[in-house]
């Protein structure tokens, strides 16, 4: 049963390790702000 | 009910690895340091990024840097030597600490300070940079709205009376806009969207994987530290040969190709503006004025030592320049009522190299407002 949980364990700290290195707050619809900036 | 052992196994061992890898990186983003950080151009970032940029700007404006307000000058001026983030504190050994992204202008220059109110007081050494065109724009892309005037900055901002209904309407303008994501206190003034909450969501989910990976990065050391410990008050004000540092600006611009084969502007980007654009011909944007007159108004109330530059513009890449004045002349007598020190670089004689496209300073225009700077904080 110990056994069992450990790899659980493992297994899901792995997934979740995956997902962090993966996920980013870095948006890609960056606007182009530079050729807005004349644009007043 | 008779639970599964197996499903209750497997959520249990699910929930501990969750806890494991997250409550260390949690934890270390309410326990920030503070960090020197001579230049920074966004409030956003995880919330340990975010707690350090507040603890840096706060500590600067309780008196120990010259702070240092301006907008994209500052973000794209990070190779001039003279760029004042650069001159003083690697040259003069004067701490300064600049903000400055893109688009900022008064109203997020005054949401900015008065975010930082209690720090304000007669030791704080603030330098404003004003960009002529935002006076001309009433609003910001929500971008910038986001880059500058996160809930960390925003959300105080709600309960003070003053600047409540400026950040307000300001907000209420982006409305139909495209975003990338707003705070949910910032949804509720701008009206509930779905989408708007699932960007949101992902975004803070995003915020904490990078929190998270930042975190174990620096545990095994695969992100090298940066400078951290804030630079002794050494600095004097010594004598500055300063046409010596004219002189190295020249070449400078030289080196850079800014002649006047390109009209002293970049080669880059004369190329892509070969003719010289028209300057708005609509007033000075009100929401603008307020918040400047505003600003200005608390920073005396507070016996803040402020003095102010506004950026010259390139006669060679704008018509009609005088549609500034009218702006110029609100900022000359804002800044006259307080005695406010002012250094109008738009009102003084053009000085060939002074931009490297229509408004931003080359190193030669950073040695001149360095001078100013010099001068009146010496």
């Amino acid at each position: 049963m110990i056994k069992k949980a450990i790899r659980l364990f493992l297994l899901y700290f792995c997934l979740a390790l995956t997902i962090v290195a993966w996920s980013t707050s870095n948006d890609s619809a960056k606007l182009k702000v530079q050729f807005e900036y004349q644009q007043f | 009910m008779k639970i599964n052992k197996d499903i209750l196994l497997h959520v249990s061992m699910a929930l501990a690895a969750i806890l494991v890898l997250s409550l260390p990186p949690l934890i270390s983003g309410d326990h920030s340091v503070l960090k020197f950080q001579p230049m920074i151009n966004t409030m956003v970032g995880t919330r340990k990024e975010q707690n350090e940029k507040m603890m840096t700007i706060s500590h600067a404006l309780q008196g120990n840097a010259i702070f240092f307000l301006g907008a994209s000058e500052v973000i794209w001026s990070g190779e001039e030597p003279h760029a004042i983030f650069n001159y003083f504190n690697q040259n003069l050994h004067i701490p300064v600490v600049a903000y400055g992204g893109v688009m900022v202008d008064s109203v997020i220059q005054y949401s900015l300070l008065s975010r930082f109110i209690q720090d304000l007081n007669s030791k704080t050494q603030l330098v404003l940079l004003l960009s002529p065109d935002s006076f001309f724009r009433p609003k910001v892309p929500p971008k910038i709205f986001e880059d500058n005037l996160p809930a960390v900055v925003f959300d105080p901002l709600l309960n003070d009376r003053e600047v409540a209904p400026v950040v307000t309407q300001y907000l209420e303008m982006t409305r139909g806009d495209k975003i990338s994501h707003l705070s949910f206190s910032q949804m509720q003034i701008r009206g509930w969207n779905i989408s708007d909450i699932k960007k949101e969501m992902s975004w803070q989910f995003g915020s904490f994987c990078d929190l998270a990976r930042d975190f174990y990065k620096e545990k095994i050391r695969l992100k090298k530290a940066q400078p951290e410990l804030w630079p002794s008050p050494e600095g004097k004000f010594e004598a500055v040969d300063w046409e010596s540092q004219r002189q190295q600006a020249r070449e400078y611009n030289k080196e850079h190709k800014i002649t006047a084969a390109t009209h002293w502007m970049t080669p880059e980007y004369f190329k892509a503006h070969p003719k010289p654009y028209d300057w708005s011909s609509r007033p000075p944007a009100e929401e603008q004025i307020v918040a400047f007159k505003k600003l200005i108004k608390m920073l005396h109330e507070r016996h803040v030592q402020v003095i102010a530059i506004v950026d010259p513009m390139n006669p060679s890449a704008i018509n009609h320049r005088e549609r500034y004045k009218q702006a110029d002349e609100i900022v000359k007598s804002t800044l006259k009522e307080y005695q406010v020190p002012y250094y109008d670089m738009y009102e003084m004689p053009y000085q060939n190299g002074w931009n490297k496209d229509y408004l931003h300073p080359t190193d030669l225009a950073w040695v001149d407002m360095d001078h100013f700077v010099y001068e009146q904080f010496k």
